[in-house]
């Protein structure tokens, strides 16, 4: 008996499996919603000295099906001033049995130079273990070595929907005297600090987080997790020393890696005197600048280790003619500077649905930069790296969001312009003459404006007129229609402004039905998006966009026909915005107005009901038919 | 699927034997004052760039390897900052173990117009960039000093390539306007090429002649390929792959035949390359491997004993046991045994495995080759083995044949996933091997069903139904498992406008067999009072709002993939004393030789009224003289789709 008995545990003993590789033992809970979950997941970043750090990351995630399937993929990134010294990677099943061990053989070390850059140092090595069958568990460690210490990092594990993560630690270790910076946001735990001998040691912990969701018009994912940013106090990249505890140090960082680089050739610099030389205002004188600046150059991005931070030579732009952001405006400001007129460079995180950097933590949060030429009177900015936006004009791409001026005292933040609802206009006139089948003719004028012109800018100067035309058929929303003839056109000014005219067919705009003739009022502006009702919504409403609509648009009916029906005009108001339409039917015409507004804001979840209802109203409202009766003769 | 070869112009090179200039008729570095005083380019005065002048040369080079030398020499103006993006240069070349291309000889210039002079500009070699995409894959890229509208761009660059049998292609035509485009290539007697040009536009000029090689005592055969005025590439919704319809002309090394060797056949006629696929190592011996699977099969076998039933059987087998790798490919990388065990393999691999079990249970089955609609087409005509990039199996019982592809886990037995759909196959099958038509063997199914109760105020109450069947239920039950079934639900059960739709459920979503059903409580707010008149849209927002057909003309076919079967049957209970004032005519409009057919009819009985609409295409490829037929078919509907039936209270009643 006791022979048996020791046999068993032997068994039981073999057949041990260590509990974070058996996928069975996650919380139902947490499973039902998860492609996958972190075990446990570990990053410790060790600072050796100013100018040089270790990263030593270390993860076990179980995948549970077929969508969670890209987590068991590995992408290190690194460049010229970073190196990863290895990686180690194994796959279990379900039952925590090992698979496979993962072979230098296995890891793909492929260029990462994106699409908007022509070159730059930027690698990724991928390593991918995975079975066909779920659940499976894969374990992966790495360790990579920066030489570049403006970036430290940020931390946030569960950086997906449908992810839960049991455990994950971020460990930050300081050389004695150097002082760590941070940033905490929705920590259900707060740092914990300790000491080694030689290092002081931050502690950050989660665990047990369940799978997040992000909502219709609610924040990103990034402002719903548990997450760390961590920064550096002083830092030393490629011999460039510098201090990031205030955004005042750190643009005296950035300003010195200008240093010197805005030397113009002699004939370039005569050329420009001349060039200015009628001109009685700086206005004037930006304005011959930047229109230079489009003519000669052109955007191409060519980042090479420090060459990510600081620009080519202004020289260079000039014989070459072209350079990335930093590059032309360097440029830029050196030949203002050559004609007398003072600028600044400044820093921003540029993009249209780019949220606005975190003001009150001083760090590497941006990815692009402009020149912001102040001026008696008024404030430019300059997009150089565009062949075609007016000066003054920052846009979706850069408006609306803090910029940290570079100067030589220092950075100091400052505000972009923004654009509101009475900016961004789409104000449109039409016209149509419908006959006896309903069909029409129709003439349609629309001005758009600020950031609601922007799409059609861009295929103004983008696209061919065929191009053009095919782009607007996409674009016009009627059922069926030809146009016969299409004209845009761009008034380039700090707010600019696009004219679109339009002559169309229109088949059947009016439905005759027997002796009825039904006839939809609006034209070509139909809201028809609502998101899902959301029972417990759990973040704040979002809108980023505030504009303006007014249709106005007339019909000459055939003869013949007496108005049986005409729906009540609407004014709707809300938080939101206010929405409006007005019908009024005399004799043969029906002159139909239409007015939306929307703000853009935070407003609180408990308001989501209200936003819904809101655009249900907008979606109704856009159905009303006004209906007519043929005489009978 | 047949007639689209047809449409295409292929033809065979007319070969002339003539007079040869020699040397590149532009010389590099030097510009003409036309060229660059030139504004705009007058056959396609919209364009932003035009390639003035295109020139490839391909030479092959004896020393201590053979060598292909390939010499290209092209000359692009460009005419508006949207043109830019020409003049920077991406040269691809490869590395595969000591098998190497070398980019050399990389010059460029740009030339402007400055005050009425001419200014050239020199690209200095370092600034020229190296990328290492992949451990086989690199490129050279560049980019041009100084560029301008107006600036007139001169590029050159050799290739030297150790990778003898694969000759590059030579594209006539881009996404801008080419002037002139030239290919010339001189072949050893020792290697037979093929051919192929592919596209919709015709040589201007083309010729073969004979030369002497002086390195060697061999004949070389000397050939040239113009086209001029090429018009800019477009693109178009509805099509295969753009690249089907690009002008080019490819090559594939068909035999070497070295002095005092052997002639080696390297595609050569359909029975050599079938017999040799089969004896493969890496193609046709997997088909007699069975031992590794013969215990899991046997079961199934004994399960299931008609052919047909097999034939599923196996299917489904392989299908569950395997999942797909996304890799394409008509060779099999492991031995059809490891891939087994790994539950995980290739198109190839996988269809290959499912192959040789069939052939195991005493099917009738061969391995089709085939190229997928991103991979562009293939002709029927002689072999092209590159062409092909994916492997189905093909089974006959009977006089019935069919296709099988266990690559997907939410496909039926017998039909192909879209990607497939491209036209024809072919089998390779001893004593049997021929092209096959790959036809759909379903269509892309749309049912929407409604059963609604009028109020007085106009409100409706009721249930809808949705179900797709074929390539419409396989889309949906991707997408629908893509989001998770909560979360597709929460996202159906939503109130857009005045209809809410409640309650729904899924029924079917695994058993692929059947349709996908989707039903829901369906809603209509009314107006909160008594209408004496009620309008009414029958198809509850489900009709077709918008023609997908915009454009005035088209150039190339429309290629939908699939049939396609949408009908909407809703039906209506209207209010009592109420009656129908006006309803919806009935029409049957018809697409030439029965290829579309769309039917609309309303039926009324008692308080009952039934609104039904259908719309059948009944092939997959329509050709551009077809266009303005089809475009006029959808204006039919969409106008159809949006009459409106009006329901009176009845005089009676008053």
């Amino acid at each position: 008996m006791k022979h048996v008995y020791t046999l068993a545990l032997l068994l039981v003993s073999l057949l041990y499996v260590p509990g974070s590789m058996a996928a069975g033992n996650a919380d139902d809970k947490a499973k039902q919603k998860s492609n996958a979950i972190i075990r446990s997941e570990e990053t410790v970043f060790t600072v050796t000295a100013i100018n040089s750090a270790t990263t030593t990351f270390k993860t076990t995630i179980t995948i549970l099906n077929a969508n969670g399937e890209h987590r068991a993929k590995l992408y290190i990134p690194y460049d010229k001033l970073s190196k990863v010294s290895y990686i180690k990677g194994t796959l279990y099943d379900a039952n925590g049995k090992k698979v496979k061990q993962l072979k230098n053989s296995d890891i793909k070390d492929v260029s990462a130079v994106s699409d908007a850059s022509l070159f730059d140092d930027n690698r990724i090595k991928i390593a991918n273990l995975s079975m066909p069958v779920y659940p499976f568990t894969v374990e992966y460690e790495y360790q990579k070595i920066s030489k570049n210490l403006m970036f430290y990092p940020t931390w946030y594990p569960l950086d997906e929907e449908n992810l839960s993560v049991e455990n994950a630690f971020l460990r930050v270790e300081m050389p004695k005297g150097m002082k760590l910076r941070y940033h905490e946001a929705n920590l259900p735990e707060k740092v914990k600090q300790e000491a080694t001998a030689t290092h002081d040691v931050y502690l950050w912990q989660v665990k047990n987080l369940e799978p997040v969701r992000e909502e219709p018009y609610g924040p990103d994912l990034k402002d719903m997790v548990p997450l760390v940013r961590t920064a550096p106090t002083v830092f030393e990249v490629d011999g460039y020393q510098g201090n990031m505890e205030s955004w005042k140090s750190y643009g005296q960082f950035i300003d010195k890696l200008n240093q010197g680089r805005d030397v113009l050739p002699a004939e370039t610099a005569q050329k420009l005197q001349a060039m200015v030389a009628g001109t009685k205002t700086p206005e004037e004188k930006i304005e011959k600048v930047y229109d230079y600046l489009q003519s000669k150059t052109r955007y191409v991005s060519i980042q090479l280790g420090i060459g990510g931070w600081q620009p080519f030579e202004a020289s260079f732009v000039d014989t070459k003619g072209y350079g990335d952001c930093k590059a032309l405006t360097n440029y830029t400001q050196a030949m203002l500077k050559t004609v007398g007129v003072n600028s600044y460079q400044a820093l921003i995180r540029a993009g249209g649905g780019e949220s606005d950097i975190l003001t009150d933590f001083p760090s590497s949060q941006f990815n692009h930069v402009v020149l912001y030429v102040p001026t008696a009177n008024d404030t430019i900015w300059l997009e150089c790296t565009s062949q075609n936006v007016a000066a003054g004009y920052a846009g979706s791409h850069t408006g609306g969001r803090h910029a940290l001026l570079i100067t030589p005292e220092g950075g100091k933040l400052i505000k972009t312009p923004d654009y509101t609802a009475t900016d961004n206009v789409q104000r449109r006139a039409v016209k149509v003459k419908l006959d006896e089948k309903g069909n029409g003719k129709a003439s349609v004028t629309t001005l758009y404006t600020g950031l609601q012109q922007e799409s059609r800018s861009d295929v103004l100067h983008n696209l061919k007129p065929d191009e053009q035309r095919k782009w607007i058929y996409q674009q016009t929303k009627l059922p069926s229609f030809e146009i016969t003839n299409f004209t845009l056109e761009q008034k380039k000014a700090k707010l600019p402004s696009v004219t679109e005219k339009l002559e169309l067919d229109l088949r059947q705009s009016a439905t005759i039905s027997g002796k009825r003739m039904f006839l939809t009022t609006n034209l070509m502006n139909k809201w028809s998006y609502a998101p899902e009702p959301l029972e417990n919504r759990k973040t704040d409403v979002i809108r980023t966009l505030s504009f303006l609509d007014v249709d106005s648009i007339t019909y000459e009916l055939p003869v013949g026909y007496t108005l049986e029906h005409k729906p009540q005009d609407i004014v709707f108001k809300s938080k939101f915005g206010e929405y409006r339409t007005s019908i009024k039917v005399d004799g043969q015409n029906v002159a139909y107005v239409r007015v939306l507004q929307m703000d853009k804001g935070r407003y609180s979840k408990e308001l989501y009901p209200k936003y819904l209802e809101f655009m249900n109203q907008i979606i109704k409202g856009d159905t009303q038919q006004v209906v007519f009766v043929k005489n009978i003769p | 699927m047949k007639a689209k070869t047809f449409t295409l112009i292929s033809f065979l090179l007319l070969i002339c034997l003539s007079g040869y200039s020699q040397g590149s008729p532009k010389k590099f570095g030097k510009v003409d004052e036309a060229e660059l005083t030139m504004k705009s380019y007058a056959k396609d005065t919209s364009a932003s760039a035009v390639i003035l002048y295109d020139f490839g040369r391909t030479k092959f080079a004896f020393n201590n390897n053979v060598q292909v030398v390939f010499e290209r020499h092209i000359r692009i103006k460009i005419l508006k900052k949207s043109g830019y993006d020409w003049a920077n240069v991406s040269v691809p070349y490869y590395i595969q173990g000591t098998t190497k291309e070398r980019v050399s000889n990389i010059k460029a210039y740009t030339f402007n117009l400055v005050d009425g002079k001419e200014q050239k500009d020199k690209l200095e070699s370092k600034d020229v960039f190296d990328e290492k995409q992949t451990d086989n894959r690199y490129l050279k890229k560049f980019t041009l000093p100084n560029v301008k509208e107006g600036s007139v761009l001169d590029i050159n660059y050799t290739v030297h390539s150790d990778f003898i049998y694969t000759m590059r292609e030579w594209e006539f035509q881009h996404s801008i306007p080419t002037v002139y485009s030239e290919y010339r290539a001189e072949i050893p007697e020792y290697y037979d090429y093929k051919f192929l040009m592919q596209g919709y536009l015709a040589l201007d000029d083309t010729k073969k002649s004979n030369s002497s090689n002086s390195q060697t005592n061999m004949l070389n055969s000397e050939y040239y390929w113009v086209m001029k005025d090429v018009p800019a590439l477009k693109s178009e919704k509805y099509i295969t792959t753009l690249n089907d319809y690009q002008s080019k002309i490819e090559f594939e090394l068909e035999r070497i035949r070295y002095p005092n060797q052997p002639v080696r056949t390297m595609t050569g006629d359909w029975d050599d390359v079938t017999k040799k696929l089969l004896q493969d190592e890496d193609f046709g011996t997997q088909l007699n491997r069975s031992n590794f699977f013969k215990a899991d099969l046997a079961p199934v076998l004994a399960g299931n004993k008609e052919p047909v039933q097999q034939m599923n059987a196996i299917f489904s087998l392989v299908q569950k046991r395997m999942t797909w790798n996304g890799k394409y490919g008509i060779y099999t990388k492991d031995p059809i045994r490891k891939v087994y065990d790994a539950g995980t393999g290739s198109a190839a691999e996988i269809n290959l495995l499912m192959t040789s079990m069939l052939l195991e249970a005493g099917l009738d089955a061969a391995p089709v080759l085939l190229s997928t609609r991103e991979n562009g087409m293939v002709r029927q005509g002689p072999p092209m083995i590159t062409k092909f990039n994916y492997v189905v199996s093909h089974v006959k019982i009977g006089e019935k044949e069919f296709l099988l592809d266990a690559t997907e886990p939410l496909l039926p037995a017998g039909m192909l996933p879209v990607r497939c759909l491209n036209g024809i196959g072919r089998l390779i099958k001893k004593n049997d091997q021929r092209w096959v038509n790959i036809t759909p063997a379903s269509k892309y199914t749309k049912l929407f069903s409604a059963n609604l109760t009028i109020a007085k105020d106009g409100e409706m109450k009721g249930t809808g139904k949705e179900s797709a069947g074929g390539y419409n239920a396989l889309y949906m039950r991707k997408s629908i498992l893509e989001d998770g079934e909560d979360k597709y639900m929460e996202k159906l059960a939503k109130e857009v406008g005045n209809l809410k739709v409640g309650k729904p459920q899924i029924s079917n979503l695994k058993d692929v067999d059947k349709a996908l059903d989707i039903t829901y409580d369906l809603t209509a707010s009314g107006s909160g009072h008594i209408n004496d008149v009620i309008y009414l849209n029958p198809l509850m927002g489900h009709g077709e709002k918008e023609n997908p057909f915009k454009l005035e003309e088209r150039i190339y076919p429309v290629d939908f993939a699939t049939p396609i079967d949408e009908t909407f049957i809703c039906s209506f209970t209207i209010p009592e004393g109420y009656e129908i004032d006006e309803a919806p005519k009935n029409v049957a409009v018809n697409l030439p030789e029965g290829h579309g057919r769309f039917m609309y009819l309303v039926e009324k009985q008692g308080n009952q009224i039934q609104v039904m609409s259908k719309i059948n295409i009944n092939k997959a490829v329509f050709f551009a003289p077809e266009y303005p037929m089809l475009k006029e078919f959808y204006n039919q509907i969409v106008a159809k789709h949006a009459e409106q039936i009006v329901i009176k209270k009845s005089s009676a009643s008053n």
